[in-house]
């Protein structure tokens, strides 16, 4: 099809299966939205009731094929809002231990000098 | 009440835009219904056939799969019209009558945004931290006889230094490839930082014509990043998602 031409750049992405979240995330959260009463209630058609009751009813299974983006969108899940603290607080643990390790390597030194 | 059929939206289309015979997510035979100088890509399907994703033992995949025939339909038609305003996935009118009603109501707006999106294809750009950048590697400052604590403050500083650097030239990239890629494009939209290594996620709306300077400045900046551990992706082309008119809620 046409509109699936490589693109000409070197940084393009395979279009093909490792982009489904991309097409979930474009067709989910993107795209006209209707509202108003000439819309079916279809499972309320607000989408986002819709993805939401996605998560609760299948997270894990999601999960284990890679559908499970929302569960770090901070609209969507509150466990997301940790995740980047957690980053950070596992980076400043681990330089952390690397200070405490060379410190003690210092005092090791310092007490050879001393004998 | 929920009637049992409904008609599924996939784009709105210039009026006079053509389409070969394609079928929907359900199967159904898809359409253009045409009023107020303005066309609808749409099919009667069952509105149980989307209920059913709502279902605590549905297949997760399933929706992956409606995902992925929504976009193709966008797709043709895309490509049989030339412009497309893709919908949501899961939006479905009552009737021919509904229909018309929201094209009365709507055409103001989605026939001026047909027209910007002419033309153009959309692009996704991300930008995230290599796995291995995290790890610092600083010359080692070679202590002075039995002055290791000298050396650590040294070393220390050192090290500040080089990350305030880094930082430094960073953001300059990042605000390099920022620039090149807005001049380039006639729109942009910010996407949802998916995960916390992402440190840019735009789309892009790009006139074919533009695509060369496009590309060129997405690997020169590319290339820019990954001197300072940075990974940039290129998603696309996709139908303009990113680029549809905002539903003012009554």
């Amino acid at each position: 099809m046409q509109n699936r031409s490589t693109s000409g750049s070197r940084y393009a992405t395979e279009h093909r299966a490792d982009s489904l979240a991309d097409v979930l995330e474009r067709v989910l959260d993107r795209g006209v939205v209707i509202a108003g009463d000439i819309v079916v209630s279809v499972v309320n058609v607000e989408l986002l009731t819709l993805k939401l009751r996605l998560i609760i009813a299948s997270v894990e299974t999601a999960k284990e094929i890679g559908l499970d983006w929302w569960t770090r969108d901070p609209f969507l899940s509150s466990r997301a809002q940790g995740l980047e603290l957690e980053a950070e607080n596992r980076r400043l643990r681990e330089r952390l231990d690397a200070l405490e390790a060379r410190l003690a390597t210092g005092a090791d030194r310092l007490a050879g000098d001393g004998s | 009440m929920t009637p049992a059929r409904g008609l599924y939206l996939y784009a709105s289309v210039p009026h006079d835009a053509q389409l070969g015979a394609v079928r929907g997510i359900a199967g159904e035979p898809v359409e253009i219904m045409r009023h107020a100088r303005l066309g609808l890509v749409l099919g009667e399907v069952a509105v149980d056939r989307l209920a059913g994703l709502d279902d605590p033992a549905a297949d997760p995949g399933a929706l992956g799969a409606l995902a992925r025939r929504h976009d193709e339909v966008v797709r043709t038609a895309w490509a049989a019209a030339g412009a497309v305003l893709p919908f949501r996935l899961g939006t479905v009118l009552v009737d021919r009558d509904a229909a018309r009603r929201y094209l009365d109501e709507r055409a103001g707006e989605l026939g001026p945004a047909l027209q910007q999106v002419a033309a153009c294809r959309e692009w996704g750009v991300t930008v995230h931290e290599r796995a291995t950048e995290l790890a610092a590697h600083a010359d080692p400052i070679a202590a002075p006889d039995g002055r290791p604590g000298t050396a650590y403050l040294a070393r220390r500083r050192q090290e500040l230094v080089r990350a305030e650097a880094h930082r430094h030239a960073r953001s300059h990239a990042l605000s390099q490839l920022e620039g090149e890629l807005r001049e380039a494009a006639i729109d942009v939209a910010a996407g949802r930082h998916r995960t916390p290594d992402v440190v840019l996620d735009n789309s892009y709306l790009v006139p074919r014509d533009a695509e060369p300077a496009f590309f060129d400045a997405v690997d020169r900046c590319g290339d820019l990043l990954l001197e300072h551990g940075l990974q940039l992706e290129l998603s696309g082309p996709w139908p303009p998602y990113s680029f549809v008119p905002r539903e003012s809620r009554p």
